[in-house]
């Protein structure tokens, strides 16, 4: 268990590294997809580093520590990647942001409303998700991919089961 | 194993735990805060539950138990911590607050299964439209103490200014745009 959740753990440290420095150092225009093949690389790493280490032990023990190990990184993952989306994509964020870069760290509400609630953060954000596969867009008319239904459909009950209203 | 199990069985009963909360609760409430309190409850037991057990559960193979009784614990908490925080806490942020996941309910649920985007912006969480989304985002970081209302100007404090400083860093050293 120990030699998983150590290899597990210091592979996902060399994601957190890779994946920091390379943002750092090149724009990267699909993010998402970039973190995901870092990732990959790192859960062989620690694949091949368990299987090194073990080698000649019993193959369920070997196993057992792979999986150990996987879960280390996959827990760690979904604690990191809200962090580093808020950071990307909060509105409440690239608020704070942008009062901060403000002469007297204020603007109006009006000027704010503009850049983060206007008809073009809809229409770039509906954008996003044309590409994402979420939605279909044609002549300026969009409807809901399949994948689109099936996530506003378990979303929906997730509101309905906790009683959240409409939300947003 | 007897933590991956235990966590899994943990996360569960948090879940049916939240939603009875959820349910039972008085409009108004605060989940975000309700959900981490919950959560903080459920870690003695947590513990309890694991020191309670046998270390086989009754069923597991010999070859599968973990000798060192603490790392397994401190593996067990690890695994229902990011359960909850990259799990439970985001379906529910995400339910609650998801500005794309919006868009993508109005554009699902339209009776002509199609929008625009100025419908989209007229229909935006059952009506309240997109400056009442907005709002909100204001109000929670007045809460927070980040941010103050002066008529009609929003001025950062001086916290909320330490915030915005370092996340422009943070997301000048990322090279994120806008």
């Amino acid at each position: 268990m120990m030699q998983g959740i150590v290899s597990g753990a210091s592979w996902f440290c060399t994601f957190l590294l890779v994946h920091v420095i390379w943002f750092h150092r090149v724009h990267v225009q699909d993010c998402f997809a970039s973190i995901v093949r870092i990732l990959a690389v790192c859960i062989g790493g620690h694949v091949g580093t368990l299987v090194a280490l073990s080698w000649g032990l019993p193959i369920m023990n070997q196993i057992l520590g792979v999986c150990y190990g996987l879960l280390v990184m996959g827990c760690s993952f979904i604690l990191y990647m809200p962090f580093y989306y808020t950071i990307v994509t909060s509105l409440s964020v690239q608020t704070l942001v942008l009062l901060h870069a403000s002469p007297s760290h204020g603007l109006s509400l009006s000027e704010l409303q503009q850049r983060f609630a206007s008809r073009r953060t809809v229409e770039e954000r509906m954008k996003i998700m044309v590409r994402n596969g979420y939605l279909k867009e044609h002549n300026g008319k969009y409807t809901a991919t399949l994948k689109g239904h099936l996530v506003s459909r378990f979303f929906c009950a997730v509101k309905q089961l906790w009683r959240l209203g409409p939300g947003g | 194993m007897k933590a991956i199990l235990l966590a899994t069985a943990l996360s569960a009963l948090y879940l049916v735990l939240v939603s009875v909360g959820f349910r039972m609760s008085r409009p108004g409430i605060r989940r975000a805060r309700f959900m981490v309190r919950l959560f903080w409850a459920t870690l003695p037991i947590t513990v309890a539950l694991y020191l309670a057990t046998p270390s086989d559960l009754g069923f597991i193979p010999g070859s599968w138990i973990e000798k060192n009784k603490a790392l397994e614990l401190c593996f067990l908490l690890f695994l229902f911590s990011a359960c909850f925080f990259g799990g439970i806490l985001q379906l529910y942020s995400l339910a609650d607050r998801g500005f794309s996941l919006r868009i993508a309910i109005e554009v699902a649920s339209s009776p002509t299964g199609f929008m625009t985007v100025d419908e989209v912006i007229r229909s935006y969480s059952a009506g309240r439209g997109l400056d009442w989304m907005y709002q909100k985002r204001v109000e929670d970081m007045v809460r927070l103490n980040l941010i103050h209302v002066n008529q009609n100007m929003i001025v950062a404090t001086p916290a909320g200014d330490k915030v915005g400083a370092r996340l422009a860093n943070l997301r000048q050293f990322l090279r994120v745009d806008g």
